[in-house]
């Protein structure tokens, strides 16, 4: 009984980080839409923070919410403006999104640093869907990673691929050490300094916490294992 | 560890349906948005992870040419060199980059490339709210929805307004235009000054090129005296170093100049410090003293056989047919008419310089000296500069420095600094076909701005000096296709306010310039590390050919292709503009490149071509033989000719019209060079900004040293007592690279004061200093120095306007906040004559530029 438990345990929370990965691929690598903020509130993915006790996580979130529901127009073209000054410019961005950024201390995309990230990816066979036109550590290009390696690793699972379970996991545990994590919280930083928007303040800090939470459950499976 | 395992278990989820659900949800995520995201890589993108060496562009207006190669793994740029082709020897020096060649790839790969079109926020056709630009926000469009924008109001604009209502830079996009019936074009003399219209008429030459003789026979020289010129910033590469070599070689060096600049430094330069826009009325003091002190047994400084044989209208018996004899320039200088000698004294009265010091200058051009007399073209970028290139030759004629080894006087700058001579190697032509504009406008840089807003200019054809014409004018569409306009031209106050009047703003950028920034469209540009590949020239030793670094940036595209978007939408013909692809014009330019062979006449095939190559390129071509393969010359990425001393390469500028008049003539009327030159006079009097003599005479610049006083006479200051000149500054090529965050670290662009001047004031090194003119307010960091004269300051050219609006101070230090647009001669943009006022603002320093935060305007 305990064994299926357990096995249903991990089955749930694979399922979840894969969830939530492609939720925050999808805010940072989109300029906001309706639905996705709808999404983001809905009983789902209240369980699903719930479930890794990040509930109150999205406390700025709502509050931008209540004002969405007071005048849907003018908050949803805020938001959207506010997201194309924080990421896509014209003017100077306060946080550019890209991890070379961080890592080489340097306001540049396109360095040595992304050759590493498109390493990792084409070790599962993955590239940019505009390889060589736009740079591979874009945030939400390294998010899909996560959420493609999610549901690659629940594949695994399901199919009792243990081997191929671990090392999937193993791999996840890496890039978020080695990558992600590694910059993210300069950025969370540079970005929360920029912006007085409860929406992107919100994302930002359930993605800072998800990351290093998901570390924890990487860990919790493969020890269980 | 945490425990989520327990905690699910608490939760009693059914593993089913939580996986059920949360299946749906990511999948109804991937249907709201997939940008930025993954795709399964094909066998053919296990792209190589080698690297190798490509020659990269590095194709700015600085006034150098050297070789740029990048270190390229899969598109990425690992690191950069420069030339190491072959030993560096100072006969056949490496072409090597300086620090913004090498910072180039801090530009391609910036954060803050523009990568998608961009529309400002509250536009609407016809402009809708017009005064936010540059203070709007702004919306991310397809390139779809931005060129039916901009063509349907193209439309509407022809269609209410006609073509003259569109004003365009003429670059891919005006060819479009042309071919839609025109465009109201622009034209100025941007960095030549008066070296412009003023050389022709008077039989002298107009460049560098022509001018001076070559770098090896400069070695020649005895003393080398340079006028406003900085090579070491303004042409980075070769030419100080082989300033330095002539040095080496024995001679002295004399700079005349507000500024004791790093090249004067180098050179240990005996310094005469001039006032900007007064270099007339020094040589003017010049030419009394070689008049009055010239014996040509005892004390020759006059090459008299050279003003007989090869000039015209030195004194009265030299006069051309038809002219007052009374009129003639030695009258003029010893004051036989008019009975003001222009002597050392007078002459200092203006230009500042001691008259000891004039008299000095003026025994170092002796006529059997060996003697460079060069100049740069910043004194000559003044308002009512049009007599000086005139002095510089009547100079140059007196003192017999024209035409002979170790002897030369012109215009050394640019591209041909410290080298003159035509081209030893070439690039063909590409091959594409020239669009006539049907509308013949063209506004002035100095009233363009004015003009917009008035509604009226005068109209002396596209750089065609022709006699003024009033016409009226009625712009509705801005169109930034090619240039830097608004931050580089003269009255960006004026700038500012044209383009938040017209209906339609339309800038090409790679960066949010401040065309860009003051836009209702900003389209998104490749760089020339972006496209298949391209030659640069300039140093006629030369020739670089460079090749493609990487893809596109995100939806950047060339000029080209939004040129050819358009032009569909508008219903016009774009092959007609652009009947063949950019490979098959690279290609042209290949087989077309020629080289001028040992003998030093004859010109050959520079590229041998082989039928592979041309298989290999996909194109149209014929095989030739030439010096070198095709593929040895893209991967070297420059070809270079070897210089020894007594080869067949030497240039000596204007020998064979000092040798023989009659047989070379110059093109005026006499052939001669013409002192007295009714030719000039006429063309510039015609156009109707403001008058000068027919010989060269100082007419004191609407905003010059004068200027700063409110009695001249009684020497009382007016309301803005300084002089500003704008150096060409090393952070930047005129406005490109100013974003960089290297070049901003290295080069934090303060203003420079003098010492007297800010001692005066009260302003110490770090302060920060408010400069107001007539035409707009400007802050900067004070740096103080004794390098620059006191009366003047030093605001570095090119540095990107950051208008504060609510105090209407720019904070950028935009040098054409403060050069205002003033008409006069030949048109010249005069930057460096403008006058101000100084003082302190702030005890601290600005923010530096290179920690500016992003402006935050709501």
């Amino acid at each position: 009984m305990k064994t299926e438990s357990r096995q249903d345990d991990i089955a749930i929370l694979l399922a979840n980080r894969t969830y939530l990965y492609r939720l925050l691929q999808n805010l940072f690598g989109n300029e906001p839409a309706l639905e996705t903020i709808q999404i983001l509130n809905n009983d789902h993915t209240q369980t699903s923070l719930t479930l890794l006790s990040l509930e109150d996580s999205l406390d700025l979130v709502r509050d931008f919410t209540e004002q969405l529901e007071k005048n849907k127009d003018a908050a949803l073209d805020e938001v959207r403006t506010e997201y194309t000054r924080l990421f896509l410019g014209p003017t100077k961005l306060p946080a550019p999104p890209w991890e070379s950024v961080y890592v080489s201390k340097e306001r540049l995309l396109f360095q040595e640093s992304t050759l590493e990230v498109r390493r990792c990816y084409l070790k599962y066979n993955y590239l940019p869907a505009r390889y060589r036109f736009e740079a591979d550590d874009h945030l939400a290009l390294e998010l899909d990673f996560m959420y493609n390696l999610s549901n690659l690793a629940e594949a695994a699972f399901q199919g009792e691929d243990l081997s191929e379970f671990r090392e999937i996991l193993k791999d996840q545990k890496i890039f978020l050490a080695e990558h992600l994590l590694v910059w993210v919280p300069q950025f969370a930083f540079d970005l929360e300094s920029a912006t007085t928007h409860s929406f992107y303040r919100g994302i930002v800090s359930l993605l800072k916490k998800y990351l290093k939470t998901d570390i924890e459950v990487i860990d919790e499976m493969l020890a269980s294992l | 560890m945490a425990n989520f395992m327990d905690k699910v278990n608490s939760l009693n989820l059914s593993r089913r349906s939580f996986i059920k659900a949360s299946t749906a949800a990511a999948a109804s995520l991937s249907l709201v948005g997939c940008g930025n995201t993954l795709k399964t890589a094909g066998v053919d993108k296990a792209a190589s992870q080698e690297g190798k060496w490509i020659t990269a562009a590095c194709w700015h207006n600085c006034g150098s040419r050297c070789l740029n190669k990048a270190f390229v793994i899969d598109g990425v740029v690992i690191r950069q060199k420069t030339d190491d082709t072959h030993p560096d020897t100072p006969d056949f020096p490496q072409q090597r980059g300086c620090l913004r060649g090498r910072s180039q790839r801090q530009q391609v790969f910036g954060a803050d490339r523009l990568k998608y079109p961009m529309r400002r926020k509250n536009w609407a056709p016809g402009g809708g709210q017009k005064e936010l630009r540059g203070k709007d926000e702004w919306v991310r469009i397809s390139w779809e929805e931005a060129l039916d924008s901009i063509a349907g109001e193209m439309k509407r604009i022809k269609a209410e307004h006609g073509n003259r209502a569109f004003f365009a830079d003429g670059g891919a996009v005006s060819k479009t235009l042309s071919l839609y019936g025109g465009y109201v074009g622009n034209w100025g003399t941007t960095s030549r000054g008066s070296w412009h219209a003023t050389n022709g008429p008077i039989g002298f030459t107009p460049s560098a090129v022509e001018g001076i003789n070559d770098r090896l026979d400069m070695r020649n020289c005895e003393t080398v005296i340079m006028f406003s010129m900085n090579p070491a910033w303004s042409s980075a590469g070769n030419p100080a170093y082989n300033f330095l070599q002539v040095k080496k070689a024995g001679a002295e060096f004399i700079g005349v100049d507000p500024y004791f600049n790093d090249t004067y430094a180098l050179l240990d330069a005996d310094w005469i410090p001039c006032r900007p826009s007064t270099d007339t009325s020094l040589l003017l003091g010049v030419a009394h003293t070689l008049i009055i002190e010239d014996n040509p047994i005892t004390n020759p400084l006059i090459d008299w056989e050279f003003l007989k044989n090869n000039t015209i209208g030195f004194d009265a018996d030299s006069m051309p047919e038809g002219a007052d004899p009374k009129e003639n320039f030695k009258d003029y200088i010893l004051g036989t008419y008019d009975g003001i000698p222009k002597n050392a004294e007078w002459a200092s009265e203006i230009c500042g310089v001691e008259p000891d010091r004039i008299r000095y200058l003026a025994r170092a051009m002796e006529k059997n000296k060996k003697v460079a007399i060069i100049f740069g073209w910043a004194s000559a970028r003044t308002q009512n500069a049009d007599s000086l290139p005139h002095m510089v030759m009547t100079i140059g004629a007196m003192t017999g420095h024209i035409g002979k080894s170790g002897h030369m006087c012109g215009v050394s700058c640019h591209t041909g600094s410290s080298n003159g001579g035509p081209a030893l190697v070439n690039a063909g032509k590409d091959g594409l076909p020239s669009v006539k504009n049907p509308v013949d406008d063209s506004m002035n840089h100095t009233e363009m701005w004015r003009a917009i807003l008035d509604g009226k200019y005068n109209f002396t054809g596209n750089m065609q000096w022709l006699k003024g014409e009033m016409r009226d004018i009625d712009i509705h569409m801005i169109y930034h296709d090619q240039n830097a306009r608004l931050q580089t031209a003269d009255g960006m106050t004026k700038g500012i306010e044209a383009h938040r009047k017209v209906d339609l703003v339309v800038s090409h950028g790679q960066f949010l310039t401040t065309n860009a920034k003051y836009s209702d469209f900003v389209l998104p540009l490749t760089t020339e590390w972006e496209k298949p590949g391209g030659f640069l020239t300039g140093n006629r030793e030369i020739l670089i050919m460079y090749s493609q670094i990487t893809e596109p940036m995100y939806e950047c595209h060339d000029d080209e292709w939004i040129a050819i978007e358009l032009a569909k939408r508008l219903g016009v013909n774009p092959v007609k503009a652009f009947p063949i692809d950019a490979v098959q014009r690279l290609f042209n330019q290949i087989a077309g490149c020629t080289v001028v062979l040992p003998d030093g006449k004859k010109k050959a095939p520079l590229v041998t071509i082989t039928e592979a190559d041309i298989a290999e390129w996909g194109t149209k071509g014929k095989p030739q033989e030439g010096q070198i393969s095709l593929k040895e010359f893209q991967e070297k990425g420059i070809y270079q000719v070897e210089r020894k001393p007594g080869d067949n390469y030497g240039f000596i500028a204007l020998k064979e019209f000092r040798d023989d008049p009659a047989a070379n003539p110059r093109t005026t009327d006499s052939g001669r060079l013409e002192i007295y030159s009714k030719a000039l006079a006429d063309r510039i009097n015609n156009m109707g900004y403001s008058k000068i003599q027919p010989i060269p005479t100082h007419t004191p610049p609407v905003e010059g040293y004068e200027a700063t006083f409110k009695d001249w006479k009684g020497k009382v200051k007016g309301d803005y007592p300084y002089q500003v000149i704008n150096p060409h500054y090393l952070r930047r090529s005129h406005s490109v690279f100013d974003n960089v965050q290297w070049l901003r670290e290295t080069w934090p662009n303060p203003v420079f004061i003098s010492e007297k001047d800010a001692k005066e004031l009260g302003i110490s090194d770090g302060n920060t200093v408010l400069l107001t003119s007539q035409h707009g307010k400007t802050l900067r960091t004070a740096l103080v120095t004794e390098r620059f004269m006191p009366g003047v300051i030093g605001l570095p050219h090119g540095s990107w306007v950051d208008m504060d609006e609510k105090t209407g101070i720019d904070t950028g230090g935009a040098d054409n906040i403060l050069c205002g647009p003033v008409s006069t001669g030949q048109g010249v943009s005069g930057w460096n004559s403008c006058v101000v006022k100084m003082e302190k603002y702030s005890d601290t320093p600005l923010i530096p530029d290179v920690k500016k935060p992003q402006r935050i305007i709501f």
